[in-house]
């Protein structure tokens, strides 16, 4: 027992219990539109988010805007909270927010967009805001990045934040084969090789938190064979694509993807260990969207009690940020999913 | 045509019989050409009309899946993959269908960014089926426009085959009957004039030698 998370673990404790019950999603599946449900949030601690922004948004994107406000402020108590040896991971963690920014600035510069339009899609975009808490880039910095002429200067910029680094690597290739896909890769298993590398063993119970890493790497080397079996392109053309650290290797993978069909690599999925796969509605629909979630609602049902049981853990504070990122996830999809009128089957498929 | 022109000859009679025999054939093959298009169009309406049961299903079934993928991935994630597609061209090339030019369209979807080993490595599944579902139904949508445009001039087509034959079978046909019955009814005419002339002299001459004698 390590006594530095003692407080954190407090802390956390204390803000857990701001958490949705069961029985209040159950309420927001029930209801018929999405003013029923902000009239829903409005009675719970999203009453707060809701004042902030109630005169600015209305229906579902005041829910929008709550709920993305509310993750923020979970996820700054998430990084504070965590004493310093924990805060690495956790930044790390958090820096998927800064990736998914730098890929879209990277697409709409590759596709010759301007300023202008780029900025009105990234910067006031309902969505999670960019420069999120956490993230290593501000709004600054992206403004920075918006202003530059070519791909070339944006890799240079964000060399002075380590992203860049893994990107200048990847330059002559892309100067070569015009193609941007190539620092997209890049950034993604920049980002699982410094989230591996930052779950440092300190306390000795980091294990499940590197598991669960290794079980992100491997649903998404998964979906990637199976996607690249779905569309017919060679298994030599998506290898570079795996990242390698997660718990299947690459010589599985490439028995995975020679299985020949989805349905037969599915099959053999089975044998891959616990992956919590139910392929019934992927039979019912023919979407690998339903597989991926079957398998994530299995990791986060598994891993979510695992890291609720670390008391004095850096798993504890992973926790509240799993939970944080589930209850939007879940609030969202219902609140969209009523506002586009899915049928209510689909919407319970989505929110684990 | 005024029967006051034709001319009672006998090669007048043979031309006409000519025409006749011509026109029966052409309005064979005018009644042969019209069946054909006619299926040619119910065999193109059929597919037509199952594609366009497909594509209600498969765009009710696309939107949805747009809207799961919206849900999943967030819609800064499904605009960004959006601006990567590229756009794509239509060709109009043109096939011969008895004698009726219908148009055959071929598709180029140039693909830029959003290449398969891109969509395989960096995009989201959930947006990856959406993209799938939109490509099913753009091919769909540009099956049936192929079709319902070879429809629309098989159809134009029939109806002018129609207007043509009833034209022959109605009109051409009955008025050149007529003129060769009449040019027969001249000719018979002319021959019995002939007949009673010929009679009337070798009469007279009878006559003229029973008075000589």
């Amino acid at each position: 027992m390590d006594p530095t998370y003692t407080g954190s673990y407090g802390r956390i404790k204390a803000y857990g219990t701001d958490f949705l019950s069961e029985d209040s999603i159950k309420r927001l599946l029930g209801a018929k539109n999405p003013d029923e449900i902000a009239t829903e949030l409005f009675s719970t601690f999203y009453r707060t988010d809701m004042e902030q922004f109630s005169a600015v948004y209305k229906g579902i994107d005041l829910i929008n805007m709550a709920l993305n406000h509310r993750l923020i402020v979970r996820n700054r108590i998430a990084l504070f909270a965590a004493p310093v040896p924990g805060r690495d991971v956790i930044r790390a963690y958090l820096a998927k927010w800064d990736i998914t920014n730098i890929k879209s600035v990277i697409s709409s510069k590759y596709l010759g967009y301007g300023v202008k339009e780029t900025e009105s899609f990234l910067l006031s975009f309902r969505d999670v805001p960019i420069g999120i808490f956490g993230g290593n880039l501000t709004k600054d910095d992206y403004n920075v990045l918006l202003s530059q002429s070519n791909i070339d200067s944006i890799v240079n910029y964000l060399s002075n934040f380590g992203y860049g680094q893994q990107l200048l690597l990847n330059m002559d290739r892309y100067r070569k084969t015009g193609d941007v896909s190539i620092f997209m890769s890049a950034l993604d298993t920049y980002y699982y090789a410094k989230l591996i590398e930052s779950v440092k063993f300190y306390n000795g119970d980091e294990g499940p938190l590197r598991r669960y890493i290794s079980e992100e790497i491997d649903l998404r080397n998964i979906m990637v064979v199976l996607k690249a079996i779905d569309l017919g392109i060679e298994f030599e053309r998506i290898r570079e694509g795996l990242i390698q650290m997660g718990s299947i290797d690459l010589s599985r993978l490439q028995d995975l993807f020679s299985s020949g069909g989805i349905e037969k690599a599915i099959e053999k999925l089975s044998s891959f260990g616990n992956l919590g796969i139910d392929p019934k509605n992927y039979q019912e629909n023919r979407r690998l969207e339903s597989l991926e979630n079957s398998i994530k609602t299995s990791m986060y049902r598994r891993y979510l009690d695992i890291f609720n049981s670390q008391a004095l853990s850096v798993g504890s504070t992973f926790a509240f940020i799993l939970r944080s990122e589930l209850e939007r996830e879940r609030v969202r999809s219902i609140s969209l999913g009523k506002y586009y009128s899915i049928t209510e089957e689909n919407i319970k498929a989505l929110i684990f | 045509m005024p029967q006051m022109d034709i001319k009672p000859t006998r090669i007048e009679l043979i031309r006409t019989n000519r025409r006749i025999k011509l026109a029966k054939r052409g309005l064979d093959l005018l009644k042969m050409k019209r069946s054909s298009l006619v299926m040619e169009f119910f065999a193109i309406s059929r597919s037509v009309k199952g594609l366009r049961e497909n594509l209600r299903s498969d765009m009710g079934e696309a939107i949805e899946t747009v809207r799961m993928a919206e849900i999943v991935s967030g819609t800064m994630e499904l605009e960004r993959i959006a601006y990567m597609s590229a756009d794509s061209t239509v060709a109009v090339n043109m096939k011969n269908v008895m004698g009726v030019r219908i148009p055959e369209l071929s598709r180029n979807y140039s693909q830029t960014i959003l290449s398969n080993q891109y969509r395989a490595v960096s995009v989201p599944t959930a947006i990856n089926d959406a993209i799938k579902m939109f490509e099913k139904v753009y091919v769909q949508l540009v099956e049936i426009a192929e079709k319902e445009n070879s429809m629309r001039k098989l159809l134009h087509e029939i109806d002018k085959t129609k207007r043509r034959s009833n034209a022959i079978e109605n009109l051409l046909i009955p008025q050149l009957t007529a003129s060769a019955k009449m040019i027969r009814m001249r000719l018979d005419e002319i021959e019995r004039d002939m007949f009673t002339t010929l009679k009337m002299i070798k009469r007279k001459m009878e006559r003229k030698e029973e008075t000589v004698q």
